[in-house]
């Protein structure tokens, strides 16, 4: 890790830990820290301890668009961004979600670009839901035509969201595999840690082995791969290794971990969460192997040995 | 990493193309024996130690041209690029290659340049009937006689072991109850009328190992590979390759049956069919980028240690699922064509059953994860 890349991992992980998301998001909003966010590692450094710790805010606006005043509209379902914003008479009619509070303005990903409308008269509602700490906000209304758009392209966007929620999702699954370890290191049943049995030590060894695999993806392929890439092999990769991380720890931690005390919970729906943002990990095999069949295999000379 | 690696797989891709014509026999493997298949390799083989580059990422005192391990892997990955079938053999020089150019330089000096030219096969004589998993448990025995040893007992699942002229065999030297300490790695000359080897016939139709036997066999001092009671780290060190360098040249193998895999596809694939080919892009991606950094590891002489346990499942995962796609897109060709391409595939399929078995199980590499990774209490074995 370059100094860097150190700077901001210290900086989420103090912030995170000390509860202040939102000076957090102010911090690295700064114009001046834009172009940092175009290197793969700054967005891991940032993404996973925020995954981990499974907290609100508006960190994923900012390492995307990069400007604090607008806000990202995110569909509710699938991979399909154009789902959020439809054409109907006259204007769009939107219908998506926000992370965090909603800014001023609104960021829609429609024909391959990035419009920017206002929020004023759009119908915002706060959402518990099944991760009421990720401080969702469900956006609806109607809009006319945006006549602003912002100057990346909607596949840059698409590939920047995919690419923090990976690491996100590392984060969340990650938390969990060691609250899991943590927990069967010391939990004796029948005389023995429970670590020590092997059904038990599979589980976890296997969730390691996802989350490492999801990891040297993400390290291996650069920023520019297409959307394609980013939703349906590496972010999808990362949800498929959380998933898998959260339902060992959910099983090996028994009884505690389906308590509130315990904290598990956190990652379990912060993992879920993520992983349908943008589309899920089952959806998308089906997405990349219809992709195959038409002569588009994911190349497998993204990444070389070099 | 000195060596340019990327001009490297470019020079040897535009080697591949302009030699096209040569190269056509070898993109398919022909149908019928495994006996047949071999012997077609070794021109291939032959072709390739050559144009030279078979040899780079080997020693020189060992035949090769030098440079980084990595060079291998460049070989395999264009050669599987290409269309052209990388040679069984190979996973053989993958695995005892690298022991004998780091614990027996006078031997690899000797064997390796033969078995580059396609002149010599080896084989890994490890498992025992006794002895699969908990290997340390091994029964051949190696009794020091004269200046060397005289070996009895029996190898089995021995890869290609009835083509190969010598083994790399790892016996007990030491106290029936000495374990993992009391063995030596031997290189023992299968010609000599004390070795006898017999092929095994597998579920995939072909006799893909064999079973090897020893009484009073005769090994000369000068071939024990590394110490006398040093067996355990030599197979130790040589389980680096195995696992990690092995899963980098399957990873290329499989990046072809992929792309094959998708071309084959039939219109209208059900969804779930579709997303077992998805799934199994997607697991070859992470095998890929994985095993990159392994080998990148292992070229600049690092030892990746117990984390290569990674790359074994993964390496078996992928194996699976690729196969698998395969098996549920083409489910005709899969059960009723006795087409050659079909035949293959099948036979295939049924190796990728064993991948999570060889070179250590699935369910072990899990355990090393456990103890020396996440650092979880020992369990009962
Ligand atoms: C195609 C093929 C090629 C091979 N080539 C070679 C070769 O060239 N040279 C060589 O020396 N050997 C070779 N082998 C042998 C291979 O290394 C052994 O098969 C392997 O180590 C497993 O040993 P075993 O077959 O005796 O299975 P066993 O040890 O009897 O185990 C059977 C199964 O039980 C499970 N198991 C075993 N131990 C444990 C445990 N502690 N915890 C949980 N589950 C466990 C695993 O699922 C394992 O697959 C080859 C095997 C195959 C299938």
């Amino acid at each position: 890790m370059n100094d860097q890349v150190a700077a901001f991992a210290e900086l989420t992980t103090e912030l995170l830990v000390a509860g202040q998301v939102d000076d957090l998001v102010a911090q690295l909003a700064d114009p001046d820290l834009a172009e940092e966010w175009d290197d793969p590692a700054v967005v891991a450094a940032v993404a996973e301890p925020y995954g981990r710790a499974a907290a609100g805010g508006r960190l994923l606006d900012v390492a995307v668009l990069r400007r604090p005043d607008v806000s990202l509209l995110v569909p509710v379902t699938g991979h399909d961004p154009a789902t959020a914003a439809r054409r109907s008479t006259g204007g769009l009619e939107l219908d998506g979600l926000v992370r965090g509070t909603v800014a001023g303005t609104l960021a829609v990903l429609l024909d391959g670009k990035v419009g920017l409308v206002a929020t004023g008269t759009l119908d915002v509602v706060p959402v518990t839901g099944l991760d009421p700490a990720a401080e969702l906000r469900r956006v609806r209304g109607r809009v006319a035509e945006p006549d602003e758009q912002l100057d990346v392209d909607a596949a840059t966007v698409l590939s920047r969201a995919a690419r923090f929620l990976a690491h996100e999702l590392l984060g969340a699954g990650g938390a969990a595999l060691d609250l899991a370890v943590e927990h069967v290191r010391s939990r004796h049943q029948f005389g023995v840690p429970l670590g020590s049995f092997q059904a038990v030590r599979h589980r976890l060894a296997e969730a390691h082995v996802q989350l490492t695999a999801a990891r040297e993806l993400l390290a291996a392929i650069g920023a520019d791969a297409d959307p394609d890439v980013h939703l349906l092999v590496l972010k999808s990769w990362a949800g498929a290794a959380a998933q898998t991380a959260v339902a060992a720890a959910q099983q090996v931690c028994g009884g505690m971990g389906f308590t509130e005390e315990f904290g598990l919970h956190r990652s379990v729906r912060r993992a879920h969460l993520l992983d349908g943002l943008l589309g899920g990990w089952e959806e998308a095999d089906v997405l990349l192997g219809r992709l195959a069949t038409e002569g588009r295999v994911i190349p497998d000379r993204q990444v070389v040995l070099s | 990493m000195t060596a340019d690696l990327a001009g490297h797989a470019r020079e040897l891709a535009g080697w591949l193309r302009d030699n096209a014509e040569r190269l056509a026999p070898w993109r398919r493997r022909p149908p019928g024996s495994l006996a047949a298949a071999v012997e077609h390799d070794r021109g291939l083989l032959a072709l390739l130690h050559e144009a030279g580059w078979s040899r780079y990422g080997w020693p020189e005192q060992a035949g090769g041209l030098g440079g980084p391990v990595a060079l291998r892997a460049v070989l395999y990955d264009e050669l599987a690029a290409a269309d052209v079938e990388v040679p069984e053999a190979y996973v053989i020089l993958e695995t005892l290659g690298p022991l004998l150019t780091a614990f027996a330089p006078d031997l690899a000096a000797t064997h390796l340049p033969r078995f580059l030219r396609g002149e010599e096969l080896w084989g890994q004589g490890f498992s025992e009937p006794e002895a699969g998993s908990d290997l340390a448990g091994l029964r051949t025995r190696a009794e020091a006689a004269g200046n060397g040893f005289v070996v009895n007992g029996q190898k089995i699942w021995t890869t290609l072991g009835q083509f190969a002229s010598h083994a790399a065999v790892l016996a007990r030297t030491g106290a029936p109850d000495s374990a993992h300490r009391g063995l030596t790695m031997l290189w023992v000359d299968l010609g000599q009328p004390g070795a006898s080897v017999r092929p095994i016939p597998a579920s995939s139709g072909r006799d893909e190992f064999a079973e090897m036997f020893f009484e009073d066999a005769r090994v000369d001092g000068s071939r024990v590979i590394g110490e006398v009671g040093g067996g355990w780290a030599a197979a130790m060190y040589l389980l680096q390759y195995e696992r990690g360098m092995y899963a980098w040249l399957r990873q290329a193998i499989l990046h072809r049956r992929l792309r094959e895999v998708a071309a084959m596809a039939p219109a209208g694939a059900s969804p779930s069919s579709l997303a077992a080919l998805g799934r199994a892009q997607r697991v070859c991606a992470g095998l890929r980028a994985r095993s990159r950094t392994t080998v990148l590891r292992l070229s600049a002489g690092e030892n990746p240690g117990p984390e290569i346990s990674v790359d074994k499942v993964l390496l078996g995962q992928a194996e699976q699922a690729v196969f698998d796609a395969w098996r549920q897109l083409c489910w005709e060709a899969m059960a009723v064509d006795d087409g050659d391409l079909s035949s293959t595939l099948r036979e295939e399929w049924f190796y990728s059953r064993a991948s999570t078995i060889f070179g250590g199980a699935a369910d072990i590499q899990r355990d090393i994860l456990s103890d020396r990774v996440l650092r979880l209490p020992r369990g009962a074995r």
